[in-house]
């Protein structure tokens, strides 16, 4: 199966990302990763459901491109309706039918990376405390930022987020970020 | 009002058919024919009111307007016509021989719906038109035919609006009266014939122009030196200053300052312009537009097709035909009323209406029109349409 990974910052999570979509599904072996603000997929105006709208326009331009399915992660930044929107498109087949996994980040990728202190710790080679409900932090790439220096540490990058992908408590994850991760993980497990 | 319009031989239209709306838009790449469907178009129309000469763009040898130099002289123009119930196709053939120093009459034939071809007759091709020709012949069936080609036809406008000219006084000339060139030069002249013909009817063009610019209270029209009318075969060069006093388009504000035409925008004038068309006491019968989304905000761009549209529905006879390059003017038209423009590897032209592609319909469901043609592209719309048609 041929698979569209369509995410916010694609050399920042695609390692992350791909690790814990193998994770939850191991048959997904051919993946292939774009960056959801890329131009070609282009909704001009912005007039009415912007989210929707770029959510149909990437599965409709995955079915033409010849991919069997598309998994699309993108932000929640503090804007409630961007779930609202998600979930519309996850269940609109009017417009295209290909199979889909959509997900909607509270608030941003970091969180997930937040929510497993043993695998961070491991990735870090340094203990870290459990860290605060990662769905109720406003601004997890700078709360994640903050914690490494206060150890001292400079941010590793996407390999440092693909180690914890690769280590992380999957039901820890869902557990602690009910909104996002485990609802998409539901969607991807039945995709 | 053209239902359908086909054109055979002409530049790269070397066999084009396209079904027509009231209002219809016509998109597709630089270079693939928009402007030459609307010069044939314009030509069939000028049939009907100018002799053969006159009909096509002037400039140069007219076998330069064929597709093929080399075989068939002959450009074919044809447009099935509905009007006051009648319904029938007008067809003209002109010669463009190389060599000549203009176009010549093949033939002209009037074909009513389920009847055979009814030649027009011309006593003297070289100086008749449709109108000339029956009126110089008149009974019932002639008097009939010249009424319905003029009510669907004649007095065609095509304009390439330049707001430089729309804004220039001119020297009021009775020739021109109630018209604009192409450029939109005469705006004010046009003014002030409707402020002249029927206050009333300026008050409401007035009005509705305040609506749409509340900063503006009033629209005055001015004496002082200005341009003449560019002669006919000089329509794009700048007019000449004159002696003469003429007519020039000022604004009054709401905080009491007065601005000239020259100092207002350029959507400013031509919502002005559009906005004048449409409160014409005969608005032309076909108006041809390229690119009417040129120095309009695309905001303002639902107002000018506002005003088209009213301008269709108020006088259910004209019928406006536009090219376009902006996705957001296509966002104000259905499917049916565009037709997609391509040009083929062998140079000639094809055209695809998206009214026939089903995918179009069920993605308006999610997008605006102008949003699947930006995403799709011309290409694979163009693909789309005939894969459908198969």
């Amino acid at each position: 199966m041929r698979v569209l990974v369509v995410v916010e910052g694609k050399h920042e999570h695609e390692g992350a990302v791909g690790t814990l979509i193998q994770r939850l599904r191991t048959d997904l072996v051919d993946l292939k990763f774009d960056r959801l603000a890329n131009s070609d997929i282009h909704i001009h105006h912005g007039k009415g459901r912007g989210y929707f709208k770029k959510a149909i326009r990437w599965m409709l331009d995955a079915q033409e491109d010849g991919f069997d399915a598309i998994i699309l992660l993108v932000d929640r930044d503090r804007v409630a309706e961007r779930v609202v929107e998600i979930a519309e498109a996850q269940n609109h087949i009017a417009v295209c039918r290909i199979p889909r996994a959509l997900g909607v980040v509270v608030e941003a990728f970091d969180a997930w990376m937040l929510a497993d202190e043993k695998a961070v710790s491991a990735a870090l080679g340094a203990a870290i405390d459990t860290q605060p409900e990662p769905e109720g932090i406003a601004h997890p790439k700078e709360h994640f930022n903050a914690l490494l220096a206060g150890l001292g540490l400079e941010w590793g990058g996407a390999a440092l987020y693909t180690r914890i992908a690769a280590t992380l408590d999957i039901s820890k994850l869902a557990a602690r970020c009910p909104q996002g991760f485990a609802v998409f993980a539901n969607r991807l497990r039945t995709m | 009002m053209i239902t359908q319009f086909h054109v055979k031989n002409y530049k790269a239209l070397r066999d084009v058919t396209l079904p027509l709306k009231p209002i219809h838009v016509l998109i597709g790449p630089n270079d693939s024919g928009k402007t030459s469907i609307l010069e044939a178009i314009a030509a069939l129309c000028r049939s009907v009111d100018f002799h053969f000469d006159q009909i096509f763009p002037s400039g140069g040898n007219p076998s330069h307007l064929l597709w093929d130099t080399l075989g068939d002289d002959v450009v074919s123009l044809t447009a099935e016509i509905t009007d006051h119930g009648a319904t029938g196709e007008y067809r003209i053939g002109c010669i463009l021989r190389p060599g000549a120093d203009q176009p010549t009459r093949d033939n002209e034939t009037w074909t009513p719906h389920g009847k055979a071809p009814h030649p027009i007759p011309m006593t003297n091709p070289g100086s008749t038109t449709v109108q000339t020709a029956y009126c110089s012949n008149v009974n019932d069936v002639g008097r009939g035919l010249v009424k319905l080609l003029h009510d669907a036809l004649s007095g065609v406008a095509f304009f390439r609006w330049n707001p430089r000219m729309l804004k220039l006084p001119v020297v009021l000339d009775s020739a021109h009266r109630l018209s604009m060139d192409s450029s939109g030069f005469g705006l004010a002249q046009c003014l002030d014939d409707i402020l002249g013909l029927d206050r009333d009817r300026f008050r409401k063009l007035e009005t509705k122009f305040c609506d749409i610019f509340p900063e503006i209270k009033s629209v005055q029209l001015v004496s002082e030196r200005a341009y003449q009318w560019p002669k006919a075969n000089q329509a794009d060069d700048l007019p000449h200053a004159a002696e003469a006093s003429g007519k020039s388009i000022y604004f009054q504000l709401q905080n009491g300052k007065s601005i000239r035409a020259a100092q207002a925008s350029d959507g400013l004038l031509l919502v002005l312009a559009y906005l004048t068309l449409l409160h014409l006491p005969e608005p032309p019968r076909v108006i041809l537009v390229e690119e009417p989304e040129n120095g309009i905000h695309p905001k303002r761009l639902g107002e000018i097709i506002k005003i088209l549209r009213q301008l269709i529905e108020g006088q259910n006879r004209t019928q406006i035909l536009m090219t376009t390059h902006s996705p957001y003017l296509l966002d104000l038209f259905k499917p049916e009323e565009v037709t997609l423009c391509k040009k083929e590897p062998d140079g000639s032209v094809s055209v695809h209406p998206l009214g026939l592609l089903p995918d179009v319909k069920k993605q308006l469901e999610v997008f605006n029109l102008g949003e699947i043609w930006t995403a799709e592209g011309d290409e694979a719309l163009a693909k789309s349409v005939v894969d459908g048609e198969k």
